[in-house]
């Protein structure tokens, strides 16, 4: 019995050594072929056996392949490549977990062996699973063969076990290690992208914690503004606005929070000491929980934009300016030219009312461009401009927004103007008891949607010489805008009381936007 | 019905006309003349308009243009709603563009009418 104690005792130790060889170099190699191949070798030495190899599981878990390994023939390692079979001692042990031991495969019946195996000679061999790390799956197994039939004993087994976990442990920290190498090297990629971004863009870049105070500024900004980095931290870039802005930024920085971006204009000074309009905007970067962590803003130069805008604008006002003006010359001819003639009084008040719509109707669409024509702004201008006085309770005006098409608010002003016209003459706005409402509401129009508005005036006596029943005002309301803007209208007059009824259709962009 | 408002309904009123166009100017004046009103002016500009109120007598209201040649009419608007003289401005400009004149008088934008202008500065 001392034999067989002392080949114990020997084979325990050699399989110790193997151990804390297996050990050491896992803790010195950086890499994972080299560990794996080192454990083969060892592992076939500590056993005694000619061949060892590792098997790592692949697609996800459905390939093994030959990883690593010892004492085979060309083209095995690193090549075969099987596919996962539950007939297989590698399948049973995958499947169980547990070491799987073929004592001679020549006699075995329970498994299906590979052929490669028969090549090199294997007779008998051992599969112990090498466990994945972290909640992960296996990464293989630890496969010992010997080419003589050999039953592995308990000892074999047991070592085996602690073998496969150390090189478990080996594998998981190797494959840690890379992942978080290769992610480190993304993040270095990634935030290098940024920074060439961020430094790139022509907009003055900054970030900020809540409330203007600035942590970090771009190198446009300190270019720009001739500051340094410390001269912008903090709320050392107000020194940069017009001093009449700062207190707008302040105010602006107030009232941001999660829900509301900081948007404004401001006027920052360069390095001459000119100041430039920007429009500073930032927004919160938040953390995984959703607090507001940071600010990340930009200034943009829209000094050039303002200008042009201004411009514009000036250009915009002038040429209304000169159109009325010029109108206001041709009717000034006209009263010269009338001056005296017969009748000249109520011709020139009409000829001159109606230069004054188109006048007015030239005001509105040189704004157009700013801000969509509402019915409800036709109807006041008309109102206004017989100088009707909207407080009282005697004129209501009432409706929903909807916007008109320019190329009906000429027509539509024009008939607008000769209902005031009347009631100023004749009507609601100038009897005492008089009352004008002016009204519209949206209603079906064929197959789309239509407009009717009503102007009716009531408490008022009709002179029997109202030109509404006929003239250039009648002839704008029955046949102007039906033939014009497919418009349906009606005119009634009752004892005391008129009424003007227009349908229009809407069209596409005059849907009503209450 | 058979009303004629149009004789001498601003009998006794003097009307000063501030216009540097000479065409609306004139016109302007004509029509207030009609009405039976005394017309002070038409002026052209700022200054002459200014020694007129110190020298002449004190108009019972205005029509002033905004923009006299390129220069603005405000001071001249300025020194009538100091003496509380009831006034109208007359422009082709946008009453929208128009800041300062807007709080101080009603803006007719040109061409205006004449029985506009009479309700705005002889409401009452």
């Amino acid at each position: 019995m001392t034999r067989p104690s002392a080949q114990r005792s020997s084979a325990l130790l050699q399989q110790r050594s193997a151990l804390a060889s297996f050990g050491e170099l896992s803790l010195k190699s950086e890499d994972l072929d080299e560990i794996l191949t080192e454990a083969c070798r060892l592992v076939s030495e500590a056993l005694d056996t000619d061949l060892a190899k590792v098997i790592e599981l692949r697609d996800g878990g459905n390939s093994l392949f030959v990883r690593a390994g010892v004492g085979w023939k060309p083209g095995v390692v690193g090549e075969i490549c099987l596919e996962r079979d539950p007939g297989s001692s590698e399948g049973r042990a995958l499947e169980t977990g547990e070491p799987v031991i073929s004592p001679d495969i020549a006699t075995e019946d329970r498994f299906e062996f590979a052929e490669f195996l028969k090549e090199n000679g294997v007779r008998a061999l051992v599969n112990v699973i090498i466990i994945g790390g972290h909640d992960k799956p296996p990464f293989g197994i630890l496969q010992v063969d010997s080419r003589q039939p050999r039953d592995f004993n308990e000892d074999d087994i047991s070592f085996l076990r602690t073998y496969a976990n150390l090189l478990a442990a080996a594998v998981d920290r190797m494959q840690t290690d890379s992942e978080r190498r290769s992610e480190q090297s993304r993040l270095a990629a990634s935030e290098a992208r940024l920074r060439t971004l961020v430094e790139g863009i022509p907009q003055l870049v900054w970030r900020s914690a809540a409330g203007g105070n600035w942590s970090w500024s771009s190198p446009q900004w300190r270019e720009f503004t001739g500051r340094s980095e410390d001269q912008s931290l903090g709320r050392g870039w107000l020194d940069a606005l017009h001093p009449d802005d700062r207190e707008g930024a302040i105010q602006a920085w107030n009232s941001a929070d999660g829900d509301n971006p900081l948007q404004g204009e401001f006027r920052i000074r360069n390095a001459a000491g000119d100041y430039h309009w920007h429009q500073l905007r930032a927004a919160p970067a938040r953390d995984s929980d959703g607090t507001v962590i940071e600010w990340l803003g930009t200034a943009t130069d829209i000094d050039e934009l303002r200008r042009l805008q201004t411009e514009q604008r000036m250009l915009v006002a002038e040429l209304q300016h000169r159109t009325r003006n010029l109108i206001g010359v041709v009717d000034g001819i006209i009263g010269q030219t009338l001056r005296g003639a017969s009748l000249s009084g109520e011709v020139r008040e009409k000829l001159q009312g109606r230069l004054q719509a188109l006048s007015r109707v030239q005001g509105l669409l040189s704004q157009s461009h700013q801000e969509s024509i509402t019915l409800e702004r036709l109807i006041s201008l008309e109102l206004e401009a017989m100088a009707a006085d909207r407080n009282t309770d005697r004129i209501e005006v009432a409706g929903p927004h909807v916007s008109i098409d320019a190329s009906s608010v000429q027509t539509l002003a024009l008939v607008l103007h000769e209902l005031a016209t009347n009631a100023r003459k004749y009507g609601a706005l100038k009897q005492e008891n008089g009352t004008l409402s002016v009204a519209w509401e949206c209603v079906d129009y064929g197959q789309s949607s239509g407009l009717q508005l009503t102007w009716r005036e009531e408490g008022i006596s009709i002179a029997p010489d109202a030109p509404l029943g006929a003239g250039f005002g009648f002839s704008l309301i029955k046949r102007a805008i039906p033939h014009q803007l497919n418009a349906k209208t009606q005119l009634e007059f009752g004892d005391d009381w008129l009424a003007c009824t227009i349908v229009l259709r809407l069209k596409g962009e005059q849907r009503l936007h209450v | 019905m058979s009303e004629e408002p149009r004789p001498l309904r601003l009998a006794d009123k003097c009307v000063l006309i501030v216009e540097d166009e000479f065409l609306i100017a004139f016109d302007i004046a004509d029509q207030f003349e009609a009405a039976g009103a005394r017309v002070l002016g038409p002026f052209a500009d700022v200054s002459t308009t200014l020694q007129a109120i110190e020298h002449g007598d004190v108009p019972d209201a205005a029509v002033l243009d905004v923009n006299l040649g390129g220069e603005r009419s405000l001071r001249v608007a300025q020194r009538l709603a100091q003496d509380g003289i009831p006034f109208v401005f007359v422009t082709g400009y946008d009453s929208n563009c128009l800041h300062e004149e807007r709080t101080l008088a009603p803006i007719l934008q040109k061409p205006f009418a004449f029985d506009a202008a009479v309700a705005a500065l002889f409401a009452n």
